[in-house]
């Protein structure tokens, strides 16, 4: 199952902001990473990654630079202090709104995975941002 | 490792499998973004590529997560610009907008090469109209002078071609002082003559010198005037600068040669015989060639163009000299009929003679304003190069050039065009400006010469010359016209005073103590004409033994009517020029128009 295209727009961001916040990662690291722990709900291809990932560089959220060293040279992107800033407000937003979905139902408490689109969405930004151990 | 420079290094460098590259290639080149660009682009995805082979994915999955690289170029391409720095965003709009004002510069060439002007009026019907036409009707029906004047002059243009010896004068000049050998040759010039020097006089005679204004000639003429036409070199265009006005030169000779009669006849003079029934006394010669000397001056200024009119007044002046000649040296060859006859002659020019003649100028700017602008809604329009080109050229470097209706931009300046139009002021502007300076020009004339402020030749000299070029090449010709026009004017009002002193002489064996004796009985003195300098009356009175008229001169100082001496030449001077002027010493510089000799008892000097 994947989501919407104007969900994702309103993710895709948030995630990858997220991903980076623990250190800096290449085009096809966070493309699997995203797939890999939103269990294929986030994967995005390459027409929607880079574009991504080049708007969130104009905005001046995260920076890049090319690796040269090794047999394959990669390009990594980094958080900036804006993109730090950013995920924060960002996160707290879809805190609240998780909340919101879920005191009205909309979010099942303990499951991740719903039945419509909107649910899953809102749960796989939930498992990004939450704790690992919590999403048991 | 050194980054590769193009997307085809990237994909060598890559390895990757010829799909995947395919697919690679064919999306950076729908980006239709910047080289550098398209290979950063390249570099990711084939880096992304070889990072799902490398993980086991096979290359028919990536081909197929990859997707048509039409859709993935367009979102890649909206967010690589993006990525780039607002200056740069910039370079891009200012680019654009720089592309738009080329294609709308381009047009604008393309409409103006594709303007011609149109004019709507016949400016040579106009000229026409404004000039005095053959009577149609009447005792002089089609009655024109000018095809008298060729016949009579047939023999001298013939003589001239071999360099015919009768020269010329100045506007105030001292043809007193005609050197002798001139003075022989004239004789032998005008031997056997008298029947053509007839025939000029009664050409003088005619009321209308009809000449036919057109811008070619007719046979009779074309024939007349031969190779040397000086005016052949005009465009060959309907424009009224192309009208051929070549007889100047031809009435200008006629008045030579009427000038040299009376010159001959002051010499061949015997004692005035004014009884002497049937025979033409030298005092009737005289008068005769006088007074036809001023009909060949009207004729002059017929056509109301103003070289005419330089050259009607030039003749005046010539006529004025050789009166006054005549009064110093030779008064008694005059009978008081004669006198009377003269002083008539000169008190009738129209006082229209002595105001520039604006109205031809005007006419013929206005004429080639409509031949070398467009016309709009509103009645301006805007220069067009070739069409100025094809009236300019003639007139600055002679030669032919094409009409300025159906002349063709070439196409450096037809790229020019929008520029012209919008450097060089329009129809209206021009016209308006030529109207502010004709008026500055009049006004400057109606005054005294030493009041006069030079504004017009002020203003003409810093004429923008790239803003106005037909006023550049037009306007500065007719700045010294006042000034000709106000020294003839002087110079010909001084022979009714001339001649009244002569009458008083004759009455009372003295000149008269003033000019006001002359006033106020019939068939004298009307006026005290105006000195052209100050605008005062003229100054009359005894120096240096002699009985003088003069004027204060260019310095504006009265240096009471003595002689001048040229500071050049050492010799004295009756009509020192601008150049006594403003000298520091107080040399005198009056200009004398009147030198008579003293009464023999010096209780009768005035």
């Amino acid at each position: 199952m994947t989501i919407e295209r104007e969900l994702m727009r309103g993710a895709g961001p948030v995630a990858v902001l997220k991903l980076l916040e623990r250190g800096e990662m290449y085009g096809y690291e966070i493309s699997e990473a995203l797939s890999r722990r939103t269990d294929g709900l986030l994967q995005m291809g390459q027409s929607t990654l880079y574009p991504m990932l080049y708007n969130l560089e104009a905005k001046g959220l995260i920076e890049a630079s090319w690796n040269e060293e090794g047999p394959r040279p990669r390009k990594y992107y980094r958080l900036t202090r804006d993109g730090r800033g950013r995920l924060a407000e960002d996160s707290r937003q879809w805190n609240l709104t998780v909340s919101a979905m879920r005191s009205l139902g909309v979010v099942q408490r303990g499951l991740a995975f719903g039945r419509s689109v909107c649910v899953a969405a809102v749960a796989a930004i939930a498992a990004i941002s939450a704790p690992a151990a919590s999403l048991a | 490792m050194k980054p590769p420079r193009t997307v085809a290094e990237v994909l060598a460098a890559a390895n990757l499998p010829e799909p995947l590259a395919a697919r690679v290639r064919e999306t950076v080149r729908r980006t239709r973004l910047r080289r550098r660009e398209r290979v950063e682009i390249a570099r990711e995805l084939a880096a992304h590529m070889q990072a799902g082979l490398d993980a086991g994915t096979s290359v028919a999955e990536q081909a197929e997560a990859f997707g048509d690289p039409r859709t993935v170029a367009r979102p890649l391409r909206q967010a690589a610009r993006r990525r780039r720095s607002p200056l740069d965003r910039a370079a891009v709009v200012a680019a654009k907008l720089a592309g738009v004002a080329v294609l709308l510069y381009g047009i604008a060439a393309v409409r103006i090469a594709t303007l011609r002007p149109t004019p709507d009026f016949d400016g040579i019907e106009r000229l026409r109209a404004m000039t005095p036409a053959v009577p149609q009707s009447g005792d002089n029906a089609g009655a024109a002078a000018w095809p008298a004047y060729r016949e009579a002059l047939a023999w001298s243009r013939r003589e001239r071609d071999g360099g015919f010896p009768i020269t010329g004068s100045v506007v105030l000049g001292d043809v007193a002082d005609a050197d002798a050998a001139a003075f022989a040759a004239d004789r032998e010039a005008l031997r056997g003559r008298a029947a053509e020097l007839e025939a000029i006089r009664r050409a003088a005679a005619m009321p209308v010198f009809g000449w036919p204004v057109d811008v070619t000639l007719d046979a009779a003429d074309r024939a007349y005037f031969g190779e040397t036409d000086p005016t052949a070199s005009l465009p060959a265009t309907s424009l009224v600068i192309g009208v051929q006005l070549p007889y100047f030169n031809e009435l200008r000779h006629a008045a030579r040669l009427l000038a040299a009669e009376i010159r001959l006849a002051t010499d061949d003079a015997a004692p005035a015989a004014p009884d002497a029934p049937g025979t033409t006394t030298p005092g009737d010669r005289i008068t005769e060639n006088l007074l036809a000397m001023l009909g060949i001056a009207r004729h002059s200024g017929e056509v109301p163009v103003l070289i005419g009119q330089l050259v009607e007044v030039a003749i005046i002046a010539l006529a004025g000299n050789e009166a006054v000649r005549v009064l110093e040296t030779n008064p008694s060859l005059l009978t008081d009929a004669n006198l009377d006859r003269i002083a008539a002659g000169f008190a009738a020019i129209a006082p229209e003679t002595w105001v520039p003649r604006i109205e031809g100028e005007r006419l013929m700017l206005e004429d080639m304003v409509q031949h070398v602008y467009s016309t709009d809604a509103d009645g301006d329009g805007v220069l067009l190069p070739a069409a100025f080109q094809s009236v300019a050229t003639p007139l600055q470097s002679g030669g032919d050039a094409p009409s300025p209706l159906t002349a063709r931009p070439s196409l450096m300046a037809m790229l020019g065009g929008p520029i012209s139009a919008a450097v060089i002021a329009g129809a209206k502007e021009t016209l308006d400006e030529a109207d502010r300076l004709y008026a500055l020009l009049l006004a400057e004339a109606e005054r005294p010469l030493l009041e006069q402020t030079g504004a017009y030749d002020a203003e003409v000299e810093q004429l923008n010359r790239v803003r106005l070029p037909l006023l550049a090449l037009l306007m500065p010709a007719i700045g010294r016209v006042g000034e000709q026009l106000a020294i003839v004017r002087m110079n010909a009002e001084r022979i009714p005073v001339a001649v009244a002193i002569e009458r008083h002489r004759r009455q009372h064996g003295r000149p008269p103590a003033d000019l006001e004796a002359l006033l106020g009985q019939p068939g004298e003195l009307e006026r005290i004409p105006a000195d052209a300098w100050d605008g005062q009356r003229l100054r009359y009175g005894a120096t240096d033994g002699r009985v003088r008229l003069w004027s204060v001169g260019p310095d504006g100082r009265d240096d009471g009517g003595r002689l001048a001496t040229d500071p050049l030449t050492g010799e004295p001077e009756r009509f020192p020029s601008r150049r006594f002027a403003g000298r520091g010493d107080a040399k005198p510089a009056d200009v004398i128009l009147l030198d008579l000799p003293a009464p023999e008892s010096a209780a009768e000097t005035p």
